[in-house]
């Protein structure tokens, strides 16, 4: 289990968390929602390992992530980025092997294989020789995914796996934003843990099993989706008027008065 | 092979080899005469040999150092490390003029050493924030060292004696023309050392290209590549800048060439860059021998002649893209 326990990270005297607890557990799609600014970034870091906590402390299988060997821990959890930095013009096959790294694997057939078939699962078939600068900003989210996925794969069945990703369908148009989730999903049900920063609630209500809230730095609720995502907590959230309506759809209620005007 | 046959004076391969041969020991049925051999294995054959070694050295550094500050702008010369130890070099010709050859043979390298260490250092903790290394910031730290090592050496320029003065213009300019064996055997060790690690981190380098945070991820402690990689960089620079003086470009032009070829992965583009490097400075030191002949033109000048342009002209293309180099 990836988790962290009463965490506090202050920066500048300013208080980016407080307090904050969270588990990630095998087979769950673990969503975590905020408004800008609410800290969600830096608790993602906190369970990647790039930070340390000020306070309370972040483990994995019960071990601190600091005392965990890099390339180990690159084993069991990957980050997918927000924005990507690659400015180089590797191939996209080349950045998918990228992931292969901490495995410390020789390059083969088995391999080669892994790879065309992680950029088959995000949709990129066929891209395998185009120079990642030239890809669309939707292609390279879709590259940095199977990346992080060919990273996870091929470990030993009974260690869960760990993938975090920072608002992973933030630069995708809707119906890759769906494809990605639905990948996600799957990566869920072959037994590996997901955390995912996201930014629609709607989102969080199809495909996560739980779902964090989290503002000014303090957990507001945390628990099964179902539970969470009420028009109360989510309003309080956003400090916006948000109602679930019919099957769990969360619609702003500025919206729907907006429409029903224009409707007249 | 050209390098050893053209010269002020043009020799016929036939004696080249002859001469060669009965250098190590052989003996040959139509020995050339002495002084031939002599220019052969103590004039050129080191200069070849330098030539070979320092392009090698320059290119392959630039390569990793572009890969490591993940632009391809980046190069020795632009973030300091080159004229930190020049300015190094020419301190301690100035303050020291009364040691032994040998001693002095010891004492510049070295301080070029840590004068390039120094240099980059400062270069490099200016351009980090937050732990990840801002390119703008990068370049304009180098340029700011840069000018004030420029500052240095002509404050060094303007106190010097005429026998120091000689020995730093050939610092400012670069040349071959000073190294004979017991520098290139000084040295290679740390050059060569540094030839064969680099290629050894080209994964952990790829990965880099990622951006430092996603390296980690992947397993590469960044801190300790990034400590030791430029350590090796400055290592072997220092060295070529304690040899041969400044050699501008060839840590830009090289790898670049490569790049363009073989793509950006640093399997393939470390070797290739070192190879292309030691041609294209084998090159440049004919052209440098044979142009003026028998006066000697600075290859440093040579290579930034070539290589400015070069590098304006790389500007020029890629100034509207943000990505794709």
């Amino acid at each position: 289990m990836l988790e962290a326990l009463h965490v506090g990270v202050r920066c500048d005297g300013r208080r980016l968390l407080d307090d904050v607890s969270i588990q990630l557990r095998p087979r769950r799609f673990h969503a975590l929602l905020g408004p800008n600014g609410a800290g969600k970034s830096t608790l993602l870091q906190i369970l990647a390992g790039d930070r340390e906590p000020d306070e309370g402390k972040a483990q994995l299988d019960g071990v601190a992530l600091s005392s965990w060997p890099l390339s180990a821990l690159a084993r069991r959890r990957a980050v997918l980025p927000q924005h990507d930095n690659l400015r180089f013009a590797l191939r996209v096959d080349d950045v998918v092997r990228l992931g292969r790294l901490p495995w410390d694997e020789a390059p083969g057939e088995a391999q080669s294989r892994l790879v065309e078939q992680c950029l088959n699962s995000v949709g990129l078939a066929g891209m395998a020789s185009r120079a990642y600068p030239s890809l669309s900003g939707g292609e390279r989210a879709r590259a940095q995914l199977a990346r992080v996925l060919a990273q996870l794969s091929g470990g030993e069945e009974t260690s869960t796996t760990y993938l975090l990703l920072d608002e992973p369908t933030a630069n995708l148009d809707l119906a890759h934003q769906h494809h990605c989730l639905r990948r996600l999903r799957q990566f869920v049900d072959q037994g590996g843990a997901v955390l995912a920063i996201l930014h629609d609630p709607n989102q969080a209500s199809c495909y996560a099993d739980d779902v964090t809230l989290i503002k000014t730095g303090r957990i507001q609720c945390s628990g099964k989706a179902a539970d969470v995502l009420t028009s109360a907590a989510l309003s309080t959230l956003y400090d916006t008027d948000l109602r679930v309506i019919d099957q769990g759809w969360i619609v702003p209620g500025g919206a729907i008065e907006t429409a029903n005007s224009r409707l007249k | 092979m050209l390098g050893l046959c053209w010269g002020s004076i043009a020799l016929p391969p036939l004696h080249i080899l002859q001469s060669l041969l009965s250098a190590i020991g052989l003996p040959m049925a139509a020995a050339p005469d002495p002084f031939t051999v002599a220019t052969i294995v103590d004039l050129r054959l080191p200069r070849v040999v330098l030539a070979l070694m320092i392009g090698a050295s320059l290119a392959q550094s630039g390569a990793a150092m572009q890969g490591l500050f993940r632009n391809p702008l980046a190069d020795p010369g632009l973030v300091g490390v080159a004229s930190g130890a020049a300015l190094a070099a020419a301190a301690a010709i100035v303050a020291l003029p009364a040691l032994a050859p040998w001693a002095q043979a010891i004492a510049t390298p070295a301080s070029a050493f840590v004068g390039g260490l120094l240099a980059a250092a400062i270069a490099a903790r200016i351009a980090r924030i937050d732990g990840a290394t801002r390119v703008t910031t990068l370049l304009l730290a180098g340029l700011a060292t840069n000018a004030l090592a420029a500052a240095g050496i002509g404050f060094l320029l303007s106190v010097a004696d005429p026998a120091s003065l000689r020995n730093i213009s050939f610092w400012m300019y670069g040349s071959l023309s000073k190294a004979g064996w017991t520098e290139i055997a000084l040295t290679a060790p740390l050059v060569v050392g540094a030839l064969i690690w680099l290629p050894r981190q080209s994964q952990a380098l790829d990965a880099l290209l990622l951006g430092e945070a996603e390296a980690r991820h992947l397993g590469v402690n960044v801190e300790r590549l990034k400590r030791s990689v430029l350590l090796a960089i400055v290592l072997a620079v220092a060295c070529c800048v304690a040899l041969a003086g400044l050699i501008g470009f060839v840590g830009l032009l090289a790898p670049h060439w490569v790049r363009m070829r073989l793509g950006p992965g640093h399997q393939a583009l470390l070797p290739a860059a070192a190879l292309a490097g030691a041609v294209l400075m084998s090159a440049a030191d004919l052209v440098s021998r044979t142009l003026l002949a028998p006066q000697e033109l600075p290859i440093g000048i040579l290579t930034a002649a070539i290589g400015a342009p070069f590098f304006l002209l790389m500007l020029f293309r890629h100034r509207g893209s943000v990505e794709g180099w």
